[in-house]
């Protein structure tokens, strides 16, 4: 009976860290589980090309408010969040989030440089979108919107996507990371001739 | 074996000063609290500089019903617009004490039926040292007369005016590479007494 009583207890508490085990991985979200907070890798360039290589990788990971970090799977691995809301944890940028990662900026607004962030770096960044419509931020500027073109911004108070294509009919396809439902894509879009959109470029592209 | 006694017995003496040192209630550090300025009133009777940068950087033609919410603090001051006939509230953010200052940041948040969707977090400001601030709106409760910001050993208190959401600020809250910040809030009802207290996280988001 001695015997017996240790390996009830040994028993027990394997039973009940087993179980906190599971009950923490389901309460993790997806950015608890797979994202990071590492620093940015500076580059002396920075390409339109690449960056709408950037922007291809978040195409289908999702949407998430005040978000930052996606994989590469084209999954969105938290869908149906509530409306607004950051505390859910899911996969994906939301507009602005996605475009400061592609435009490679830095947290410091003051520094123009090129920043590569990583895709699972949880990093939204310091503007939100009617920040880029104001030209806020070093690296960031009113442009034309006549004059957009690939990787350029058309920004309102509320929202921003970047050109994708100039389209013959007027309007653009754009890369944008448009709400929980549609999540980030290529959309055709007519913010070019839409007044309450302006266009918003980041300098110092290499080409 | 005497000398030994003594030892004991001035370590067991020693222990329990501690202890009851350890246990004794230590009076928190007294916050100093100081009020900031409030003025509220149509778009068109506050015609500040600040309200001026502010209609200009949303583009914004107000209408006569427009009401606008100015306020003077401590790290900063704050534009807030809100046009009954639009869904959204606008926000300038202006670093710096007094009334001088520029714009250095601004929101716009979805605001219907007395609810707002997000604080609104913006941290494009700074100090004159060049330290990060956060401004964001925090919504009064029904019955609060002003909200209490505290900021390590200062604390804020912001008025409530036509019961808007209230922009406040912290410096020692800003999280720049979360692109976040957290206040420190309580809410007060007309008497003083406390409603609520919360650290409100709020995000860099939209």
């Amino acid at each position: 009976m001695s015997l017996l009583r240790p390996r009830v207890a040994f028993l027990a508490a394997f039973a009940v860290a087993l179980s906190l085990v599971a009950a923490k991985a389901a309460l993790a979200t997806f950015v608890s589980a797979n994202c990071n907070y590492n620093a940015a890798t500076w580059s002396p360039n920075m390409y339109r090309d690449g960056s709408v290589t950037v922007a291809l990788v978040a195409r289908y990971e999702g949407y998430h408010w005040g978000g930052g970090c996606w994989n590469d799977n084209d999954v969105d691995q938290g869908p149906n969040e509530p409306l607004q809301t950051y505390s859910t944890g899911g996969e994906g940028g939301d507009c602005s989030g996605l475009t400061f990662k592609v435009w490679r900026e830095s947290l410091n607004t003051s520094d123009g440089g090129h920043y590569q962030w990583g895709r699972l770096r949880n990093v939204h960044g310091p503007y939100a979108a009617a920040d880029f419509k104001a030209g806020a931020g070093v690296p960031n500027a009113t442009y034309p919107k006549a004059d957009a073109i690939v990787m350029d911004a058309f920004a309102s108070n509320t929202h921003i996507g970047m050109v994708y294509q100039r389209l013959t009919s007027g309007a653009d396809q754009i890369v944008e990371a448009k709400c929980e439902a549609c999540g980030t894509n290529i959309f055709t879009r007519t913010y070019r001739s839409d007044s309450s959109y302006g266009g918003v470029r980041r300098m110092g592209w290499t080409g | 074996m005497d000398r030994l006694r003594t030892l004991c017995a001035l370590c067991v003496a020693a222990a329990g000063l501690l202890l009851v040192a350890g246990c004794r209630d230590h009076a928190k550090p007294k916050s100093s609290v100081v009020a900031g300025d409030v003025r509220v009133g149509a778009v068109t009777r506050l015609r500040s500089p600040p309200l001026r940068s502010c209609l200009r950087r949303f583009r914004l033609r107000p209408s006569p019903e427009t009401l606008v919410v100015e306020r003077h603090g401590l790290l900063g001051s704050s534009v807030t617009i809100a046009d009954p006939r639009s869904p959204f509230l606008y926000g300038c953010d202006l670093a710096g004490h007094g009334r001088g200052g520029r714009v250095c940041g601004g929101s716009v948040g979805v605001w219907r039926r007395g609810r707002l969707n997000d604080p609104r977090l913006d941290i494009l400001c700074a100090d004159r040292k060049g330290r990060r601030l956060g401004a964001a709106w925090i919504v009064p409760l029904r019955r609060a007369r002003s909200i209490l910001v505290r900021e390590g050993a200062v604390t804020e208190r912001y008025p409530v005016a036509r019961r808007l959401p209230v922009r406040i600020w912290t410096r020692d809250g800003v999280d720049v590479g979360r692109s976040s910040a957290t206040f420190d809030v309580t809410q007060l009802e007309p008497g003083g007494g406390r409603l609520a207290h919360e650290r409100l996280r709020a995000m860099v988001a939209g």
